[in-house]
């Protein structure tokens, strides 16, 4: 029952706009119910909120008291994509502490509600967690572990995109949706543009899951989607600071979670409403915020390297009528502009990566009941991981690679252990021709260096396999965006960092900053 | 032992300073935490090489003018620079020439380094890159592609090191240690294509024995070989690194390295003695900051992005705000911080004996200007200038 299908010729077609997680995750559940989708992303799967984001599969543990609900649907996904796609997650456990200024009572009514939510939940000794987590705060009060883990974004994304192509789906990347089709009341296709020029493609549903674009892409068809845009920025540190994802055991507000996820921590998240989805922006302002907030639970942070920060878009469900005082629950929305006369055409937001799939059945739900199709969901079910083996992803995965494999002889990316193979093998597979590209799924340019010396490197490399490469200044537009990101933290180490990493592309290769991306807003 | 000098950091313009000193006469002690920022040189001589508006410069001197007034070259005057530089590349003619890049790309020098490649050296003529196999620090096929986009003609020739080293340090000195050179590089000329007209090395062509290998390989393989920079550590950095120390220490200059100075003693107005991290006192009548910036310590910029000069706590310009307004004036303001300094490279304010030279001084960025070692060498220069007139002072009052 579980073996792929050929699609039929009259198979209903799918487009599904964005290659978000929630994206990514509707249309492997729309092929899996034997739809032929085609998922239309405007840059790379995953360079949207679902890689600017703090990292967490969550236990739902954060919301247990402010929505019980949606809490456990979060504890809920968080066992099933551990199970189904184990490879991308990496079960850290959280912590929950209590400091002398957070609120009286709020962990008793967060261990209650935890249960509730079905969320398991264990009270430690603080001495324990101190003992621990040597450099969190000496004044922690009381502690709960929960079950929260971390996840590889673009490792997610890339495993659902390899399953949607397997089942026959069509995935366009660098492609922007600018026209939606409708005539007589129905949706019929749309307009994309890409770098070979324009394409025009039929559907017989459009579906948008443009996270923080969503407004903008019903707005192509004089729709409206009530979303709310919370920007949140994170500051990123080398190391792990901590072995656990750490949160104050206090109402959700902003500055207090800490997650160590691959070699790096993360901490955040800074919060405010924004007009524009393409807000990538971090003011200095916030980030004197962070590290200001951060003290009460990490004291020393300041002398820690920082080496990036980033900030991503929330696309919030905001409910008609919502009390502006109150926080807008994460809990997701889909929208039929059927109802307002555009048959074939609806929109999903808020939500979360945690809740992706859950957010991708019930949507799949709605638009099998609208073909009247008797197909049910079946991604709960069918492992995404293309091993049989359940092994945990590990955050050092690389190191132990070139140790098994003894393979010390051509490393490109020594921050993050990559080798000239793991290159060279993207490049003969994927055809991948962008340094962004290599990044997102190799880990190139992550760590401290932020790609002063494996940029080079794997242009390179492209240059062997590509006679026209590298075009458009590919290598200085790869530097000016990691400069983005990392010219935002230039105190200690970093700061020397940047001035080598400068003196490098700019004195010794002679590649010049793109004079196109030097503002730090993105623009789509 | 009380010295005449003391210089903190062992940068390009300290060993400047401290050449020049001994010349004179003085005792001179060099102070170090480790190794200048000449092991992060880009290979050449980069005086000036783009004005600000990032125009190339064709004749460096004549560009002086358009820097800001508060920029190190103008601050000790056209004709200083030019009488360091005169002195030290015994080059008086000006222009620049171009170079290549690892990236295939031209960066102007005010003069190559011997067996340095430049755009001259190929134009009209097939040109040959080694990339040395496993040399993950060069990037052959890049420069190649460039420089065929660019209208040259130019191929890649893979080719088995003398040893399995992938690093440019011990790719160098595998060169030294190269028993039979002549039968290398003969291995290596029955790969070449016939048509190969001049070949291009990557600057790892030994290191203590860089002249012996490279007459070497023309005379074996009958034709022109260059040396194009790599990515850091650099062995032509080190090279000079090698040359300048070497020559010091020949002169009785000490060079210890290991020492980060912390703490000083003063009358008020000058310095009297220098403390390091644990616990030595040095003495000298001058002292001369030479500590590299941001990039070398010098210059410490903490998480509320204030600047600090590390060694004697001077007083640094910043130009506000240090943070990120876009990338590169946030760039541009990371290098631009610095001490101030009078003509003579005494800080603004401070002690009277006491003179920074190179990337400590603020108001200049040598990415963007591609300048770095025409500032270090001739403020190096003017310090020992400075420190001469005011020892000779000292001596006659
Ligand atoms: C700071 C921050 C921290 C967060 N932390 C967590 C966390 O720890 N755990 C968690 O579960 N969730 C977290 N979230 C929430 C989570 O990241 C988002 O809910 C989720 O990633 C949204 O995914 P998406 O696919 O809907 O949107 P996106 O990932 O933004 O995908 C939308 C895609 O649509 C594309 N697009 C837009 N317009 C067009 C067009 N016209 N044509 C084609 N493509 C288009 C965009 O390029 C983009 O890739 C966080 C969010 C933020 C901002």
């Amino acid at each position: 029952m579980h073996k792929s299908k050929s699609i039929s010729l009259n198979a209903p077609r799918a487009i599904i706009i964005g290659g978000g997680a929630t994206g990514c995750g509707v249309a492997r559940d729309l092929s899996m119910r034997g739809f032929k989708v085609t998922l239309i992303e405007f840059g790379d799967l995953g360079s949207g909120t679902s890689s600017r984001f703090h990292g967490m599969l969550q236990s739902g543990a954060r919301y247990a008291v402010s929505d019980t609900e949606y809490a456990a649907e979060c504890m809920r996904e968080r066992l099933n994509i551990a199970n189904t796609a184990p490879e991308v997650v990496e079960q850290t456990g959280g912590l929950f502490v209590t400091l002398p200024d957070d609120p009286e009572g709020f962990d008793d009514r967060f261990y209650t509600c935890c249960q509730e939510a079905g969320i398991p939940v264990k009270e430690l000794p603080p001495e324990q967690v101190m003992g621990e987590e040597p450099n969190i705060s000496r004044k922690v009060l009381r502690a709960f572990s929960v079950p929260d883990a971390t996840i590889q974004p673009w490792g997610l994304v890339n495993l659902l995109a390899d399953d949607i192509r397997r089942r026959g789906g069509e995935i366009l990347t660098r492609h922007q949706v600018t026209d939606i089709d409708v005539t007589a009341g129905r949706v019929r296709g749309v307009t994309a543009i890409g770098q070979s020029g324009e394409r025009r493609i039929e559907a017989d549903v459009v579906i948008n899951a443009s996270g923080p674009w969503s407004a903008r892409v019903a707005s192509l068809v004089g729709e409206t989607a009530n979303i709310e845009l919370g920007k949140g920025s994170i500051l990123v540190f080398s190391h792990r600071m901590v072995s656990r994802a750490i949160n104050r055991c206090r109402p959700p507000t902003s500055h207090d979670i800490i997650v160590p996820t691959g070699t790096i921590s993360l901490f955040g998240t800074s919060s405010e409403v924004v007009d524009t989805p393409d807000t990538t922006h971090v003011r200095p302002e916030e980030i004197q915020e962070l590290l200001k907030n951060a003290e009460p639970l990490i004291p020393n942070i300041r002398n820690y390297r920082a080496f990036r920060a980033w900030a991503g878009v929330r696309p919030l469900f905001r409910p008609q009528g919502w009390d502006s005082d109150k926080p807008l629950s994460r809990r997701h929305s889909v929208i039929n502009h059927g109802d307002n006369g555009i048959d074939g055409f609806y929109t999903i937001l808020g939500g979360s990566l945690t809740t992706h799939r859950s957010m991708a059945e019930d949507i799949g739900d709605r638009i099998c009941q609208h073909f009247g199709l008797n197909e049910s969901s079946k991604t709960a079910d069918i492992p995404l991981s293309k091993s049989s083996k359940k092994s945990d992803w590990h955050p050092v995965g690389n190191y132990k690679n070139v140790e098994k494999t003894q393979n010390f002889g051509s490393p490109i990316c020594e921050c993050e252990s990559v080798n000239k193979e793991d290159i060279v093998s993207l490049i003969e597979s994927h055809g991948i021709n962008h340094l962004h590209d290599f990044r997102r799924r190799s880990r190139v340019g992550f760590g401290p260096c932020q790609g002063t010396f494996c940029g080079s490197r794997v242009a390179s490399l492209l240059a062997e396999y590509d006679s026209e490469y590298p075009s458009k200044n590919d290598l200085g537009k790869f530097w000016t965006e990691r400069l983005k990101g990392s010219i935002f933290t230039s105190w200690g180490q970093q700061a020397k960092q940047l001035v080598l990493s400068d003196s490098i592309y700019r004195e010794t290769l002679g590649i010049r900053l793109d004079k196109d991306i030097l503002p730090v807003e993105d623009c789509r | 032992m009380k010295t005449d000098v003391i210089i903190i950091g062992a940068e390009l313009d300290g060993l400047i300073a401290a050449t020049r000193l001994v010349e004179y006469g003085y005792t001179v002690r060099i102070l170090a935490v480790g190794a200048g920022s000449l092991h992060y040189s880009s290979a050449g001589e980069h005086v000036l090489g783009f004005d600000s508006s990032e125009q190339m410069v064709k004749n460096p001197f004549e560009a002086i003018e358009s820097l800001n007034s508060h920029h190190p070259y103008r601050r000790i005057g056209t004709s200083n620079v030019r009488l360091a530089l005169e002195w030290f590349y015994k080059k008086n003619d000006g222009s620049n020439i171009l170079s290549v890049s690892p990236a295939g790309l031209g960066i102007p020098v005010y003069r190559a380094l011997p067996w340095q490649a430049t755009f001259d050296d190929i134009k009209n003529k097939n040109a040959t890159i080694v990339q040395f196999r496993n040399h993950g620090d060069f990037t052959a096929h890049l420069a190649s592609n460039e420089l065929n986009r660019a209208g040259y003609k130019v191929s890649v020739l893979e080719f088995e090191a003398p040893d399995v080293f992938s690093k440019n340090a011990a790719l160098a000195k595998s060169f030294d240690r190269l028993e039979d050179p002549a039968s290398f590089f003969l291995g290596l000329k029955e790969s070449l294509s016939d048509e190969t007209e001049v070949l291009l090395f990557a600057a790892v062509m030994g290191f203590k024995d860089h002249q012996r290998i490279m007459n070497e390989a023309e005379k074996i393989i009958g034709i022109p070989c260059r040396e194009v920079s790599t990515l850091p550590p650099s062995i032509p950095g080190m090279r000079l690194d090698d040359d300048l120390t070497s020559n010091l220490k020949q002169q009785k200059v000490s060079i210890h390295s290991g020492v980060k100075i912390i703490e000083h003693r003063s009358n008020g107005s000058h310095c009297i003695a220098v403390t390091d991290d644990i616990g030595r006192s040095y003495e000298a009548s001058i002292f001369i900051v030479s500590t590299g910036g941001v990039l070398m310590g010098g210059l410490d910029i903490d998480s509320h992005g204030n600047v600090h000069e590390t060694s004697l706590g001077l007083e640094v310009y910043q130009s506000e705000p240090l943070s990120a307004v876009s990338v590169d004036t946030s760039l541009h303001a990371l290098h631009m911080a610095g001490v101030e300094t009078d003509n003579e490279l005494r800080p603004l304010k401070g002690y009277r004996n006491v003179c920074v030279t190179g990337r400590s001084l603020s108001h200049w960025n040598p990415a963007q200007e591609s300048s770095c070692e025409g500032v270090c060498i001739s403020t190096g220069w003017v310090a020992a200038e400075t420190a001469h007139n005011q020892l000779m002072g000292m001596k006659n009052g």
